[in-house]
């Protein structure tokens, strides 16, 4: 079988793919990304609020009591959330995934191997996640530091501790990014692996 | 065997670009075995035009899937261009639809949020040929089926007709050792169907391209070398277009009643 090489798919094909593939089904992707962002944001919220308390010098910790850091149930909330929002991207991309089932068919006809699928669809729903982690992220960290200003008032927030919190924007899109990952892997590997006669035939 | 016979049976199967042995298709419905191919032989020679004929359900499309390497068949050999397709992983079997397969579909198939000339040159794109080479046998085949003037038109932009001739450019964009056409009239009105078979027939002479082609439609017996028959998974019969002819008169004759002198 010398004879044989690999197709290939180059990486921005897959990426214009992707982004078609948000934008063709564009109303829904946002409903999808405001759930994101909202779960995102309340994270962000905890742990920017954390983050500037932990700054605050211990005496001026002492005065602002009652209002200080954010008690371990809180994080349960997180918790609901971020799993809510899992299970609305997992949605989005069951979607989006059996909508397109005969397109995949006719990608594995003209030669498409099933890694250049997963490849797509990975991608669409880590565009989505890393967009609802930036979206939500700084809605969070704005949230945070009014809310901060409200409890503690202005004079205790420095320039510096802002500027540190900003650090949970990058992680709150990993964090995003990652669960859209964890929610399209079990749909997208499935889909992929549908022989082309059997996607061909799928009605929807 | 003495020499000149091994040559000959060489000489022989070089010449065959598709070589079907007992292919066999099952599928399980609940405690019902639906035997959708039931041992098929077939032989294409290389730039022949067959058409595979037969009522619904009686195996024609099973019979594409499993000759183009789109369903695994539960029995029998597949040989496409001396390969056997049973052998090959997926990943192999990838690269032979992309390199040694084009494909025709009743319902055209294109890739909706591409235009006439991105999907034609989307097969290329997985052979790995670089974009100005792509682009130029995309618009060289686009010209060949008559759509010159319509490369940036979306599939949506596109009648029915228009959309089946970005098809066969597509299925010709890799210079396949055969092209499967799947019911290509089907969903076309008479006028189109037949400048579809027209089209077909002309890209077979002119490139020299194998065409196995299903349809139910007699139009296409004009176009086409040979004539399979295929009734429950199993090859009936196996015509040449002059002998059709004849029997499609003797059809004829027996449903009027009249001969095709006094006709």
């Amino acid at each position: 079988m010398n004879q044989y090489g690999k197709s290939q798919f180059p990486i921005q094909q897959a990426f214009l793919f992707a982004l078609q593939g948000i934008r063709l089904r564009l109303g829904r992707m946002l409903l999808v990304l405001a759930g994101v962002a909202v779960a995102i944001a309340f994270t962000n919220v905890l742990l920017t609020t954390n983050a500037l308390f932990d700054a605050l010098p211990p005496k001026l910790t002492a005065e602002a009591q009652g209002m200080t850091r954010q008690g371990v149930f809180r994080w349960l909330w997180v918790a609901v959330a971020l799993l809510i929002c899992t299970a609305g991207t997992l949605n989005a991309i069951v979607m989006s995934v059996t909508e397109r089932i005969k397109e995949i068919g006719t990608l594995k006809c003209l030669g498409s191997r099933d890694i250049h699928i997963v490849q797509i669809f990975l991608l669409e729903s880590i565009l989505l996640g890393m967009l609802g982690g930036l979206l939500g992220g700084v809605i969070g960290y704005g949230a945070a530091l009014l809310n901060f200003v409200a409890a503690v008032g202005a004079k205790y927030l420095t320039a510096k501790m802002a500027a540190a919190a900003v650090v949970y924007i990058p992680v709150c899109i990993g964090v995003s990014a990652a669960l859209a990952l964890l929610a399209s892997v079990v749909p997208v590997f499935m889909a992929a692996k549908v022989e082309p006669a059997a996607a061909m035939r799928y009605e929807v | 065997m003495s020499e000149q016979l091994l040559k000959a049976s060489a000489q022989l199967s070089s010449s065959l670009a598709v070589i079907v042995r007992g292919a066999k298709k099952y599928y399980h419905m609940g405690s019902e075995t639906v035997k959708a191919l039931d041992g098929i032989d077939l032989e294409i020679r290389r730039g022949e035009y067959v058409s595979i004929m037969g009522p619904s359900g009686s195996g024609k499309t099973t019979l594409f899937n499993v000759v183009g390497g789109l369903t695994k068949p539960t029995g029998g050999e597949v040989f496409i261009d001396k390969t056997d397709i049973g052998r090959l992983g997926p990943n192999e079997l990838a690269w032979l639809r992309c390199r040694k397969i084009g494909y025709i579909f009743q319902t055209f198939n294109l890739i909706p949020i591409m235009t006439a000339l991105q999907n034609v040159t989307l097969p290329m794109i997985f052979a790995g040929i670089d974009r100005g080479l792509r682009d130029a046998k995309g618009m060289e085949l686009l010209k060949m089926v008559g759509l010159e003037d319509r490369v940036q038109h979306k599939p949506t932009e596109l009648s029915g007709g228009q959309q089946q001739r970005v098809a066969i450019a597509r299925a010709f964009a890799n210079d396949p050792a055969i092209v499967l056409a799947d019911e290509p009239t089907g969903n076309l009105d008479l006028k189109t169907g037949m400048e579809i078979i027209h089209l077909m027939a002309e890209m077979n002479r002119a490139r020299g391209v194998t065409i196995m082609c299903n349809t139910h439609d007699l139009k296409i017996i004009d176009a086409s070398d040979r004539i399979v028959w295929i009734r429950d998974g199993k090859v009936s019969k196996i015509e040449t277009k002059d002998q059709v002819e004849i029997s499609v008169g003797q059809m004829r004759e027996r449903a009027t009643g009249k001969t095709a002198e006094e006709q």
